[in-house]
């Protein structure tokens, strides 16, 4: 009898487990066990097991086991595909995997998406069926089928029980030869690819993983440069279909298939299977200079909502196929990769280190998590175990642990079907062969003391790393200066990259001089500092134009705005009315009956939004501190414009300012947003109470657009009763 | 089209090897060679259902004070040196049964199986330490209280369970948590926590000489136990007369379940009621989404569940939405699809996706040796036989359209219904 199921579903609406597991990992706790006081049930005070010799304590490691896997078949399809078939008639199941030597490190420059995009993109649709219709087959049969890119391949899995063999060898070649790239799903992809960006920009811990690979990396290498909404938009579907006629090709790919199938029967299903695929040869892959580290790189971005300070750390590691990979990999669990690590000993918070594991040549990164006043005593901390490591090495009681947690580790993780795959494919993919699969957990076992000594020494580099600490900057600054520590402080939403970020201000008191100058020009044009100053209330009303992706809404714009920091729009969109609020420091949004508080990050892209508003943002270079720097002219559409860039005081915001030469207006207005840039633009240009107002105003950003075209302003009409208030 | 597909696997008669020691203890072993692992899974007879009325929560608390300090064990030592060999560990509350696992390299299965038998017996009911798990259970309990329709299930489970302990949840409640002292703990570990009142399950790349040895080693000195009582015996559900119908107090979106009693686990309906569950409420292409999501546009979920326990359960049709004129359009719809199924035969397209999809999330389930040790304890303890599930896979695919009308039909009753409306506009 099956436990109970429908639970996913209801997590989608907000649903949780009537009883939920407790503990599903193995991760042990950081935290030393605190000694119980004065227990009620017991004779004694303290600590009741403090002293014994009767205490049940683990037996010493015992030898690892080879994992009994069932002969590999080798075969290679008519096209030149290689396939490797494990028939376990024990496993109720089928996975097939398989792999095309496609990844990150195959993209170009300036589309660096192109990999994960293609991949989504896959189950989209292929000249015999469509998404739906693929999608359909597998859900009939209860099986799944999934493509997702990582930094050297492209991954194709389709999982089934064994009497629905047939979907997969049916679906799995159609959509790896022949998938069409359907037009409407090319939008569709890259809304979801920008949406799991912009997470990744939000989220501080992956954040800090998107700055350490750029700034270990660097600009030179592929895997220096940052991925961006940009990048994601500018994706074509040519594109897609380029890069899969170049590299989707069965010379460049392995199939791994594992369960209760017949070898030759599935040998004779695959080469038909798979005629359709035209065969070729990939391009070689670029080769990219190693980065060179000297010292400690260090660059703090500053997210000043981070109750903690994320750290991030990394050097370079070594390829799979190095001789001293086994014996990296056992020092990096004595030091953070392991069940009883010295790092999770020494940090209270979940502190982990990895090394990666690739055909090429990765890298070695830990990363921990601390208070903002912390967070350079940790760092200290986390380097200074990572020099002592590298200094006298592991002990031979760390090495036997982490042999013994490691073997472990692997075996009971290499139980599915689609465990099993995915390492045959791994193995197949780096040049290792199957006999590293079975022998693994031996071959750990088998490496000596001084080789891991010798490994930490040689491959844990503590003196040149690349260091991210995304935090409260100001906090965290305060201890970097203070320990003597060079870095490069950047704001969470300028662009990763230090190449695409606007120079830091201030450069050029000349520039200054002009920037002010065409600042107050336009400031007069547009009626004036005291009239705009007057302004207690705006009401604005009219039509609005929503892009999003491929969906297009329009409806109505009702905007109430009490300057400084008070903001309502309500968009009325179909039979929905949705109403953004900031108030201060509330930030709320309605739709409907539903009222919910603004996500924190969307909350402070609003108030920003108040900074660099398009009617007020020429009072800004007025407040005390404001940097102002002439930007040169720039041309849109053929004509030039005179830009100004203007920062905050304190560094929280910035804006680029295009101005008319002829009516000095604002045309233009760009700001950094999520790793990318925003644009704005202003026309239609009419006077209110002695003030120029734009009554056409556009904004865009990725691949969303949103116009508006004003029917009606007023100007301190007085604001409605209650605007502001949050709905109860 | 498969219809019905019989398995060709050496799994359909794996050789379950089955013992009892002398203190009343289980032993089910199945030797599983694949990997050199193995998991030993301890199945408690003991859930929500045997807590006393007013200390709801008693059974949750355990699965968590568990690894919190034995006499031989400090606090989440047991956890560490399992996770040190590169193992993994678990525990779960259900309304029936509690269970604790590890997964272990083989050569650990001495250590797996001591301190399971260690901690049977030897736990440390301490002050501190009951008050640090009641914060944490509290804190699980809190993620009821936050989600809306968890919450409306919770309302649901007592409307619809007048007398069985059936209804409420092994969660917990804040209210019995802080009257929960030590003794009234130990007391109920006394009760339950004893080899004749739980399974031994071991899986993996071990013999059966090994198993019976270890069981032997650790659990045979355990005391028996006087056998425990079953409260629930005594609190059967009374039989339902005629349709209940309840508006409760708002919830941040509106929720209506419609709730029909269905028999134990030991009836053969009840796997015609999961294929049923997946037909109204399976995913996003199935019937409920379809009504009121797609067609009827008047909310903006649908689902269904067959809870399926040891004593009779309860199959209910969900609903969530946001207007508040919604409500009785909803619960209509809900009653209307269940009860079509009685009238209407399925399509077979749409069965036979149905068991599909069940057998083959079934046949995944029984890739690992943790799946396949749950398996085994479920079916020992709900049904009293560890290989029923064996013929699970099957039992899915062989149900017809004529069973889901005649099911349908028995139990998708007007007499048999409980509807609760939980209309939107509620604070959180």
């Amino acid at each position: 009898v099956r436990a109970t199921g429908l639970l996913l579903a209801l997590v989608a609406c907000g649903g949780v487990d009537r009883s939920r597991p407790t503990v599903v990992t193995a991760a042990p706790s950081s935290q030393p066990a605190s000694a119980p006081a004065a227990p009620e049930d017991l004779p004694t005070k303290g600590d009741p097991w403090k002293g014994r010799a009767d205490l049940i304590v683990p037996p010493p490691p015992a030898k690892p086991a080879p994992v009994a896997l069932p002969p590999v078949v080798r075969f290679t399809l008519p096209d030149g595909l290689r396939v490797l078939v494990v028939a376990s008639h024990d496993l109720p199941v089928v996975t097939m995997h398989l792999a095309v030597g496609a990844g990150g490190l195959d993209e170009p420059k300036g589309k660096r998406s192109l990999s994960d995009f293609a991949a989504a993109m896959l189950t989209q649709g292929t000249p015999r069926h469509s998404s739906d219709e693929i999608a359909d087959t597998m859900s009939f049969v209860g099986g799944s089928l999934f493509a997702q890119a990582d930094l050297e391949s492209t991954h194709v899995v389709c999982q089934v029980v064994a009497t629905e063999v047939g979907a997969c060898t049916a679906l799995l070649p159609e959509v790896v030869a022949t998938p069409t790239f359907p037009k409407p799903a090319v939008k569709a992809v890259a809304d979801e690819l920008l949406a799991a960006l912009k997470r990744q920009r939000e989220n501080g811990a992956s954040l800090a993983g998107v700055h350490l690979l750029n700034l270990l990396w660097g600009e030179g290498n592929v895997r220096g440069w940052p991925h961006t909404a940009e990048q994601v938009a500018a994706v074509t579907r040519e594109d897609l279909v380029a890069w899969h006629r170049q590299r989707f090709v069965p010379a460049n790919a392995v199939l791994a298939v594992v369960g209760d199938v017949d070898p030759d029967r599935l040998r004779a299903e695959l080469g038909r299977a798979f005629a359709v695929w035209r065969a070729g040869a990939a391009p070689a892959r670029k080769g990219y200079p190693e980065p060179k580290l000297r010292g400690l790189s260090i660059r703090l971005v500053d997210k000043p909502d981070q109750a903690q300070a994320q750290i991030a750390v990394g050097g370079l590691g070594i390829a799979h196929r190095d001789p001293d990979y086994r014996a990296a990999l056992l020092a990096n669990a004595v030091l953070g990769g392991g069940g009883s690590s010295r790092l999770a000993g020494l940090l209270r918070a979940r502190t982990t280190s990895e090394l990666e594991r690739w055909k090429a040549r990765g890298m070695f990164h830990a990363e921990t998590a601390t208070g903002n006043g912390e967070a350079v005593a940790t760092l200290r901390i986390l380097l200074g175990e990572i020099a002592r490591l590298r200094q006298s090495g592991p002990t031979a009681d760390e090495l036997a642990a982490a042999k013994s947690y490691l073997a472990g580790r692997y075996v009971i993780d290499l139980q599915t079907a689609a465990d099993v795959a995915g390492a045959l494919v791994v193995a197949e993919l780096h040049g290792l062969g199957d006999g590293y699969v079975r022998d693994f957990p031996v071959a750990l076992d088998g490496v000596p003391l001084d080789d891991a000594k010798a490994a930490a020494r040689k491959h844990l580099d503590a003196d040149n790393l690349a260091v991210v600490i995304v935090g409260k900057a100001d906090e965290v600054a305060a201890g970097l200066d203070g320990a003597g520590l060079t870095y490069a402080r950047v704001g969470w939403q300028e662009p990763v990259s230090p190449r695409a970020r606007p120079p830091r201000l201030p450069v050029d008191e000349t520039k200054t001089a002009v920037g002010r100058k065409l600042l107050d020009e336009a400031l007069a044009a547009k009626g004036g500092a005291d009239r705009l100053r007057a302004v207690k209330d705006l009401h604005a009303v009219g039509k609005v134009r929503l892009q999003l992706g491929d969906r297009e809404v329009t409806g109505a714009w009702d905007l109430i705005a009490a300057p400084p920091d008070r903001r309502r729009v309500a968009m009325k969109l179909g039979g929905q009315t949705l109403v953004l609020t900031v108030a201060g420091d509330a930030a709320w949004q309605q739709s409907g009956a539903q009222v919910q508080d603004m996500p924190e990050e969307i909350a402070r892209q609003e108030r920003a939004a108040l900074w660099h508003d398009h009617d007020f943002v020429l009072l800004r270079h007025l407040d005390s501190g404001t940097i102002v720097q002439a930007a040169g002219t720039e041309t849109v559409e053929g004509k030039g414009y005179a830009t100004v860039l203007v920062r905050a005081a304190d560094g929280s915001n910035q804006v680029k300012i295009f101005l008319d030469p002829e009516t000095h207006f604002i045309s233009r207005l760009t700001y950094p947003q999520y790793g990318g840039t925003a644009v704005e633009d202003y026309a239609d240009y009419r006077k209110v109470g002695g003030i120029w107002f734009p009554y056409r105003q556009r904004a865009a950003g990725g691949t969303q657009t949103i116009e508006v075209t004003l029917g009606d302003l007023q100007v301190n009409a007085g604001v409605p009763p209650g605007s502001f208030d949050k709905p109860k | 089209v498969n219809l019905v597909l019989a398995l060709a696997l050496a799994l359909s008669a794996p050789d379950i090897k089955e013992w009892r020691l002398d203190n009343g203890l289980d032993v089910v072993y199945l030797g599983v060679h694949r990997t050199p692992i193995v998991t030993v899974q301890v199945w408690y007879h003991v859930g929500s259902k045997d807590e006393p009325r007013t200390l709801r929560g008693s059974a949750h608390m355990f699965e968590h004070m568990m690894f919190r300090g034995t006499s031989f064990v400090p606090p989440q030592a047991h956890a560490q040196m399992v996770a040190r060999v590169g193992g993994r560990f678990d525990a779960q509350t259900r309304e029936d049964t509690t269970f604790y696992a590890q997964t272990v390299p083989r050569q650990y299965l001495d250590l797996a199986v001591h301190l399971e038998a260690d901690r049977m017996r030897n736990l440390l009911i301490r002050k501190e330490m009951v008050d640090a798990v009641r914060d944490l259970v509290k804190e699980e309990r809190r993620g009821v209280e936050g989600s809306p329709i968890a919450r409306a299930l919770d309302r649901f489970r007592q409307l619809a369970f007048t007398r069985h302990p059936y209804g409420w949840l092994p969660s917990g409640y804040a209210e019995d948590l802080d009257r929960l002292r030590p003794s009234d703990l130990k007391r109920f570990y006394d009760t339950y926590y004893r080899p004749g009142n739980a399974t031994l399950v071991v899986v993996g790349d071990v013999g059966e000489d090994e198993v019976r040895a270890a069981a032997q080693r650790w659990f045979g000195p355990l005391e028996r136990g006087p056998e425990p009582p079953r409260p629930s015996a005594s609190a059967a559900e009374p039989k339902q007369a005629k349709e209940r119908k309840e508006v409760v107090a708002p919830s941040p979106v509106g929720v209506v379940i419609c709730g029909w009693h269905t028999p134990p686990a030991r009836s053969e309906d009840v796997y015609v009621l999961q294929v049923i569950a997946n037909i109204l409420g399976g995913g996003g292409s199935q019937r409920l989404h379809q009504r009121i999501v797609r067609r009827d546009r008047i909310g903006m979920f649908g689902g269904a569940e067959a809870l399926i326990f040891e004593d009779p359960g309860l199959f209910f049709a969900i609903g969530a939405y946001e207007s508040p004129e919604a409500g009785e359009k909803v619960a209509q719809a809900l009653e209307e699809e269940a009860e079509r199924l009685a009238r209407e035969p399925v399509g077979e397209v749409e069965l036979a996706r149905a068991r599909n999809q069940l057998a083959a999330q079934f046949d995944s389930g029984l890739q690992t040796v943790e799946g396949l040790a749950a398996q085994m304890g479920n079916s020992a303890l709900l049904v009293g036989d560890p290989r029923q599930w064996l013929t699970d896979a099957d039992r899915y695919r062989a149900v017809t359209d004529k069973d889901v009308m005649r099911v349908a039909k028995q139990y998708f009753v007007p007499e048999n219904l409980t509807v609760m409306i939980a209309p939107p506009g509620g604070g959180k």
